[in-house]
């Protein structure tokens, strides 16, 4: 019965080591273990617990690439399969369907696992290195392993259920959201509502979800590693965060069987979906005629959802912001102007970042992944035109954002203007603001070489980049203070400016040689 | 000869993909007009050939490429104003419906605004889609898509046609509308370059054909050519009744019968049809008194032919 299993099982890895990808992966957390190693080794001579200082770093890295992995390794298990359209034929073949979803998170989860445990020998030179003891390691590994294999189902479960990739994706965002953020809020909603009165304390509407919240609340990944990370910690690991975990993830394995056949097999197209457009007939939201230039129009109106799409983000961030700002101000219990206007312009820059970067993700990928450079590439201008052009169509789509975040800078804008004018001469701020272009640029020539996960490997070489940067900064400035750390940032500054700029060009030519496969 | 350049000429071009050869140094020159098939099994480099044409393909070496007697590294913008390309493998942006698809093109190809709906619906008329404008592109079966794609690239009117397998993977009865389709557009005067792998395809519609494997033409010319080139040696076969004592021998000593070999209920005879015409095959055999029940010569066929010029040696 699991030969189907074994087969797809010995796919996948011989698939798995084939890919650079994997192996990019791999290596990128290796540098990051060592940096973070050779940070606590120059560290340890003026810290006492340099070791709990590395381990915390790779701790909370191991958590961030966890929830990556959940994020696109896992959702994609069956979803991958339902893109290309083979489940039919592996079903066809005999795979029965327990041993299909086996067959494929199973190598997945082990791979994540191997990655999870070639680095325990490293930590254990945390302890040697002071600040941490045998058994906060390994507790907290088997925190994460065992959170790993909660997320790896939740992936699972996601993708039989999703058509797309994307959707997948998002479904797990949106679920760890509600894990991470949503139970908190919960709880602190339950609270304020039984201190304004509203409910009694003892009510049962009170004390059943507070009970399941508390009990929820106890499975988190977060709060079970913060806990351990305390010095001084001594319990098991064998506690409520570890068996919930485990548990949790045996029932959504157990509910991605049973949903499988209802799921699996429905017809999906091969395609990106209309999404609004088609449910939208009405015609205040219809394409059109097609612009003068026509890949602006045709980016913005079928990428991005034209004028429907930002009539809804208009709408769903003016609640949001909305529901913000009550929520901030019932916390300060004050109604200052300024502080209204503060929240909408950070949460809206934040939401523009976010934009953006899924933009930067999608822009070419799309084309790419659907096949379309050719005919895209015929057109009589040349490929830099064409690239612009796209690029112009999507950022069409941040105009709600924009809209909102200038009404938050309008509203205070002595204020903004005056920590404008301080930001502006820090070459910290340029690094930073630099760092952010050239994380896009990244992720948009990243995405026409792979097929998923550019957005998230961008992040993690970013993330090496600035540890690297880090690192030598503070070696240098043992010696040279300030005016050391300044240039540094000026030189950093240029150097991904330069890299920006080359991006272009290799973008440019890239999508050539794309266009002529 | 006319003073006009060909459509397309093409010396001595060769295509690399790292120290792989696809294309090892073919010339053809095609006159204004002309369809012109470019025949040869998976992998012999057509695909390879007609990018090159197109313009998306880079990384090539040759004496001359000239497309209207441009040269083509030159102005590639202006050749593509010229030709159209329709692509082996391609995807339509699905999440367009078919008139958004064209009028996306249109656009892009910088067609005048208030032309654009006529053109669209001339396009969409010569292909026969006027029913499905408003039908989502995913939901067209492949042989519309087919089809959609053609009225793309009839969008800017090109002079030049580059079809890179358009009937494949289509049923019959979508390859006749192609055909049809294509006929229609060699009618209106367009050059075209079409290739297949299979070559009854193109048989009744082009005018000359290149046959290319490994890289390497084969051989090249007008339909006639190539038949006459092969049809040389023929293969009738013939039944006759009663006794058979000394009949292969007879027929063996007739001038320009190659060989008689005896099949189960008949006799294959190759002839050197050169030296002896079918019918005058059967004239000779009626004079030598012998009943003949069958006589039929083997139909050169384009899948022979095919079979004959190619011997299999492709990737
Ligand atoms: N982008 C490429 N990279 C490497 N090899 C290629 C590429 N494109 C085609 N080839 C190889 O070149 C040969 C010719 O391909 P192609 O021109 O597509 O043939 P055809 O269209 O006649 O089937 C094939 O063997 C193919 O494997
Ligand atoms: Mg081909």
């Amino acid at each position: 019965m699991f030969q189907g299993m074994f087969a797809l099982f010995h796919r996948a890895l011989n698939v798995d080591f084939r890919l650079t990808r994997t192996h990019l992966f791999r290596f990128l957390f290796a540098v990051m273990i060592l940096f973070s190693l050779m940070m606590a080794h120059t560290t340890s001579r003026f810290m006492a617990a340099a070791g709990l200082v590395f381990f915390t770093q790779i701790i909370y890295l191991n958590f961030v690439f966890i929830i990556m992995a959940g994020i696109s390794f896992f959702a994609t298990a069956i979803t991958e399969e339902k893109e290309e359209q083979t489940i039919g034929l592996l079903l066809m073949a005999g795979v029965n369907p327990i041993s299909l979803l086996l067959g494929k998170s199973l190598p997945r989860l082990v791979s994540a696992l191997l990655l999870l445990s070639v680095q325990f020998p490293f930590t254990l030179l945390a302890i040697t290195l002071g600040g941490v003891t045998f058994s906060q390691v390994i507790s907290a590994y088997i925190a994460l392993a065992v959170f790993l294999f909660f997320l790896s189902n939740l992936g699972l479960i996601c993708s039989v259920v999703c058509a797309r990739s994307r959707s997948a994706s998002t479904l797990v965002v949106l679920s760890l959201a509600f894990y991470f953020f949503g139970i908190p809020l919960l709880k602190w909603i339950l609270l304020v509502m039984v201190q304004q009165g509203w409910i009694s304390a003892g009510s049962i509407i009170n004390f059943y979800p507070k009970l399941i919240l508390d009990w929820l609340s106890q499975f988190s990944v977060l709060s079970q590693i913060n806990r351990i990370l305390i010095s001084g910690f001594s319990e098991s690991p064998w506690n409520m965060q570890f068996w919930g975990n485990l548990i949790m993830g045996i029932i959504l394995f157990f509910f991605a069987c049973l949903l499988f056949n209802r799921f699996a097999l429905t017809e999906i197209s091969t395609s990106p979906g209309r999404g609004l457009i088609a449910k939208k007939k009405s015609h205040y939201f219809s394409p059109g005629r097609s612009w003068s230039n026509a890949l602006i129009w045709k980016d913005y109106f079928f990428l991005n959802g034209g004028y429907g799409m930002a009539v809804i983000k208009l709408c769903c961030y003016g609640i949001a912001l909305m529901a913000l700002c009550i929520f901030v101000a019932y916390l300060s219990r004050s109604y200052s102007r300024e502080e209204f206007a503060l929240t909408v312009f950070w949460t809206m820059l934040v939401v523009l970042i976010i934009e953006i970067s899924l933009i930067s993700a999608r822009v070419f990928h799309v084309e790419v992944q659907w096949n379309t450079m050719v005919s895209t590439a015929m057109l009589p201008q040349s490929m830099s035109k064409t690239a612009y052009s796209k690029v112009i169509g999507c950022l069409l789509s941040l105009v709600p954002v924009c809209f909102y975040l200038s009404i938050g800078f309008v509203l205070c804008i002595d204020e903004m203007l005056y920590d404008l004018g301080m930001v502006l001469s820090e070459p910290g701020f340029w690094m930073m603001f630099i760092e952010v272009l050239f994380f896009w640029h990244l992720t948009a020539l990243l995405s026409t070489y792979i097929k998923w996960g550019a957005l998230p490997l961008a992040f993690v070489l970013m993330w090496v980049g600035n540890m690297f940067f880090f690192f030598s900064a503070s070696l240098i400035t043992l010696g040279g203070g300030a005016r050391a750390i300044e240039s540094l940032y000026i030189v950093f500054t240029l150097a991904m400016f330069v890299g920006i700029v080359v991006s272009h060009f290799v973008i440019k030519e890239r999508l050539i040689q794309l266009a002529s496969r | 000869m006319s003073t006009q350049p060909p459509m397309v000429e093409v010396k001595n071009l060769w295509v690399r993909y790292g120290k792989y050869e696809a294309v090892k140094g073919i010339s053809f020159s095609i006159p204004k007009g002309e369809v012109f098939g470019f025949i040869g099994p998976n992998g012999a480099g057509k695909s390879s050939t007609i990018k090159v044409l197109a313009t998306l393909q880079r990384e090539y070496q040759c004496d001359t490429v000239k497309i209207n007697g441009i040269s083509l590294n030159k102005a590639p913008h202006l050749i593509r104003e010229i030709i159209g390309y329709m692509p082996d493998f391609f995807g339509v942006y699905e999440d367009l419906t078919a008139r958004e698809y064209l009028h996306f093109f249109a656009a892009a190809y910088r067609i005048d605004r208030k032309k654009r709906k006529a053109i669209v619906n001339d396009v969409l008329e010569l292909t026969d889609l006027t029913g499905k404008i408003d039908a989502p592109v995913d939901s067209l079966s492949r042989g519309m898509k087919q089809r959609l794609a053609l009225a793309r690239v009839l969008l800017h009117d090109p002079d030049l046609l580059l079809l890179d397998e358009p009937a494949s993977g289509l049923d019959p009865r979508a390859r006749i509308e192609v055909r049809e389709l294509l006929v229609a557009l060699k009618e209106m005067g367009k050059t075209i370059i079409i290739s297949s792998h299979i070559l009854h395809e193109l048989s009744q519609l082009c005018t000359s054909i290149g046959i290319i494997e490994a890289g390497e033409f084969v051989t090249q010319g007008s339909l006639d050519h190539i038949y006459k080139r092969l049809e040389l040696s023929r293969v009738v076969h013939v039944q006759i009744v009663g006794e058979m004592n000394g009949v292969c021998e007879n027929i063996e000593a007739m001038p320009g019968v190659k060989s008689v070999t005896v099949q189960a209920d008949r006799l294959a005879i190759q002839l050197q049809e050169d030296q002896l015409a079918v019918e005058d095959l059967h004239a000779k055999l009626a004079a030598t008194g012998v009943k003949i029940r069958m006589f039929q010569a083997e139909a050169m066929d384009m899948e022979t032919v095919f079979m004959k010029l190619t011997e299999g040696k492709t990737a």
